[in-house]
């Protein structure tokens, strides 16, 4: 051998071992270069790896050849070994291990560049996918804002066309009673169906932007489901009648009273109702009511709405479940309406807690049912209704009132006069301090809105005078109650255009709230022992100091501050016992513990508000014994 | 009583990491490629049971059949893992179980998702409904069902 091989041999022969074994397993010979082993020992007790292959050593008997190129090797040293184990012409069987360590960063470095750019493919795939994906996302979106724009401009054509139909009536009207004013009264109930009906295209266009900003508050009071839905058939009559429909009423022999909204309740009945009577013609609507199940205070109830009128396809159903839309353009123009209505009460069923389900045939009717869950709620035991009727309904009582705009004062005037209030009339929010500066009054209707100073204000400078009188405002725009007026009491507000009746009905109810909540002086009298004067003393800190905590407790309420309110309620506990009144004491009690559980909902709100109203007249009633 | 469990998949979906955890209970954020296989050895006690695990970590790739079939030979158990942040390591598992199966028929096999850690409940809801498979969500990281998972696979390995 010449010295070149030599020394190849040499820097070859320190980086392989060979061992051979026999059929058995039992190493016979091995050089150790790089692993030491047991010679006389079974090959598979060595090292882990060869421990696992001991199942496969039968296939080496038969002659495979079995090659592991990379094996990264820990035990005895470390180092990236090649293990290859082969059958020799002799039978025995041999393992070559070559020593690959050196070679292992440069391995290394090729696998990690290898991953990094398969790597980066992955992430230049994914971005390519959510560049894709955002393409298409603003293809949809602009597709459904063309929907919307066109929706909308189909929307508002519909209103304006319904809009002016009214207006265009009531302008002719006006016109023919000014060209012969002997007619008037022959127009009249022209003229209040025409303004009524203008009034509930309104209602509806105002209650849908409720809906859709999510502004719908939900009342929960006692309420008969019968008596409630039968006040909505027999409003229903007249028209039933002139389109020679029948309209029926199947509703189960219990006596079902509700714990709910009737006013929402009967806003999606009378829109279902007055869809079903419009689209049916010598035939007839039914309602029909039915308890699905009952069980200790709760109750679900099934509503069915059946007429036997035009009936819809499949494709005019899927329209007219699209918001605000008709079953076709034909529709508008044939029978009327914004498709309001229809989306009022479906918005509403899913407020509370359901969804509306329509079944149609062509000419043969519609079906619309939904089902509705209740708390069942208590029968009254005798309804107050409040007196409307009456013609001298505010005689005795002194009613300051302001408005600017000429016509609104002057209808409301003469109504107020009509009912025999004792009116004082302003135009401006100065007159109206200057009014309740120089007088008392039992309740101010004010606009809210004034050039000068507006209603708010004056509200507000009345409580800071520790004024209470009861404010019922009136504002002709939608709004929000505005946040000024949250942190003060008695105040109500009603929307122009105000229907008179309504007005009447809430003067009245105000009203009665003063005996409601007047002070029961013998309880303040039995607290100071019949010492008068200590009597005088302790009215005067209560009319000092329960204000000003009913203020903290209205902005701690606005702050939904529940914490502070609990603080506030508790300060003010005996205060509120010494005014005598039993309603404040136990709802000052509930409200208390409502807030102290966290268990703050719009029952409690309400109460909360109720409250406050009460305080409010009991701390005027507590004025007059100073 | 011992049993060989390969552990395969793509590259970078965590093997070295849940076997450093199982082993060692150790986890290290540093990515540190497998070249061939890395071979490791646990008792693992169950139910009475004693068995050694001699755990082969291969080296990842992206197709099974690219991997030397010596290293799968005499395999008792197969843990395939996947990256449940990377779509790429689970869009053809169904492919790579078959094959898997198809070499090894006898070897029971359990699909790990890794990385459970790096996403939120929701997404992981969608990965399962994108694999159709049923697999159990790992963490290398936390050791959430690491261990369990070489359990479950020792004992359909008895």
């Amino acid at each position: 051998m010449d010295k070149l091989s030599q020394v190849k041999l040499q820097q070859v022969a320190s980086k392989i071992q060979v061992t051979i074994f026999d059929e058995a397993g039992k190493i016979l010979e091995s050089c150790d270069t790089l692993l030491k082993t047991d010679i006389g020992e079974p090959i598979f007790d060595q090292f882990i790896f060869l421990q696992s292959l001991q199942e496969v050593f039968t296939t080496m008997l038969k002659g495979e050849r079995h090659a592991f190129p990379e094996v990264e090797w820990e035990e005895q040293r470390q180092g990236l070994f090649s293990l290859t184990f082969e059958k020799l012409e002799n039978g025995h069987l041999q393992l070559v291990i070559l020593d690959k360590t050196s070679d292992y960063p440069k391995i290394l470095l090729n696998q990690q560049s290898r991953n990094d750019s398969a790597i980066n493919e992955e992430i230049a795939l994914l971005q390519n996918k959510v560049a894709e994906m955002e393409n298409q996302l603003l293809g949809y979106q602009n597709e459904e804002l063309k929907r919307i724009q066109n929706f909308k401009n189909q929307f508002f054509a519909n209103v304006s066309h319904e809009v002016r139909t009214p207006l265009n009536s009531i302008a002719g009207l006006v016109s023919l009673i000014e060209n012969d004013s002997s007619k008037l009264n022959n127009y009249l109930p022209s003229l209040k169906a025409t303004s009524n009906h203008l009034n509930s295209i309104i209602n509806d266009i105002l209650d849908i932007s409720k809906i859709e900003a999510g502004k719908l508050r939900f009342e929960k009071v006692d309420f008969n489901l019968k008596e409630c839905i039968s006040n909505i058939i027999a409003g229903f009559e007249f028209e039933a009648e002139r389109k020679n429909t029948r309209l029926k009423l199947d509703f189960p022999k219990e006596t079902i009273v509700l714990k709910s909204d009737p006013t929402r309740l009967s806003q999606i009945l009378y829109n279902l109702i007055g869809n079903g009577l419009k689209f049916t013609s010598d035939g007839t609507v039914t309602l029909s009511i039915k308890i699905l199940d009952q069980e200790d205070d709760q109750i679900n109830i099934h509503f069915e709405l059946m007429d036997t009128g035009i009936g819809m396809t499949t494709e005019q159903i899927s329209a007219v479940l699209e918001p605000y839309s008709q079953a076709d353009q034909s529709t508008t123009r044939i029978f009327g309406g914004t498709g309001l209505g229809l989306s009022i009460a479906i918005k509403l069923i899913e407020a509370f807690g359901g969804s509306l389900n329509i079944t149609s045939q062509p000419q043969k009717g519609t079906s619309m049912s939904f089902n509705l869950h209740f708390d069942l709620g208590k029968e009254a035991q005798e309804k107050k209704k409040p007196k409307v009727k009456q013609t001298a309904s505010l005689s005795g009582y002194k009613i300051l009132f302001g408005e600017d705009d000429l016509v609104s004062r002057a209808v409301i005037a003469a109504f107020l006069e009509s009912r025999k209030a004792e009116l004082t009339v302003v135009s401006s929010g100065e007159e109206l301090v200057k009014c309740l500066t120089e007088n008392d009054f039992d309740i101010v209707i004010s606009d809210i809105q004034f050039k000068g100073i507006s209603g708010i204000n004056v509200i507000e400078q009345r409580r800071n005078a520790n004024d209470f009188v009861p404010f019922i405002f009136v504002s002709g725009s939608e709004f929000e109650e505005p946040n000024p007026l949250k942190l003060l009491s008695n105040w109500r507000l009603l929307q122009k255009p105000v229907d008179l009746t309504f007005l009447e009905e809430n003067i009245i109810q105000v009203l009665s709230l003063k005996d409601k909540f007047k002070i029961d002086l013998a309880i303040l009298n039995r607290t100071v022992a019949g010492d008068q004067s200590f009597l005088k003393d302790m009215i005067e800190v209560v009319l000092l100091n329960l204000p000003l905590e009913l203020k903290i407790l209205n902005e701690k309420v606005a702050q939904s501050d529940w914490n502070e309110v609990r603080k506030v309620l508790h300060k003010i506990r005996p205060s509120t016992d010494y005014l005598g009144i039993p309603f404040l004491s136990q709802s000052r009690k509930e409200i208390h513990e409502s807030v102290g559980s966290g268990k703050i909902d719009e029952a409690t709100k309400a109460l909360i508000l109720e409250f406050n109203t009460g305080m409010a007249f009991a701390l005027n009633d507590l004025k007059t014994y100073t | 009583m011992n049993k060989k469990v390969i552990l395969v998949g793509h590259f970078g979906v965590g093997k070295t990491s849940l076997v450093q955890q199982f082993v060692h209970s150790k986890f290290s954020e540093k990515y540190l490629t497998t070249i061939g296989v890395k071979i490791d050895k646990k008792v693992v006690e169950f139910d009475g049971h004693q068995m050694t695990l001699l755990i082969w970590d291969i080296a990842g790739e992206t197709e099974q059949n690219s991997v030397s079939k010596s290293y799968k030979l005499g395999s008792h158990g197969i843990i395939y893992v996947f990256d449940v942040t990377r779509p790429s390591t689970y869009e053809n598992l169904a492919d790579q179980i078959d094959y898997l199966k198809s070499l090894l028929p006898n070897a029971p096999v359990q699909i790990l998702g890794n990385k459970k850690d790096l996403i939120s409940e929701a997404e992981l809801e969608s990965v399962t409904q994108a694999i159709g498979l049923p697999f159990k969500a790992t963490s290398a990281k936390t050791g959430e069902y690491v261990e369990e998972a070489f359990i479950d696979l020792s004992k359909a390995m008895l």
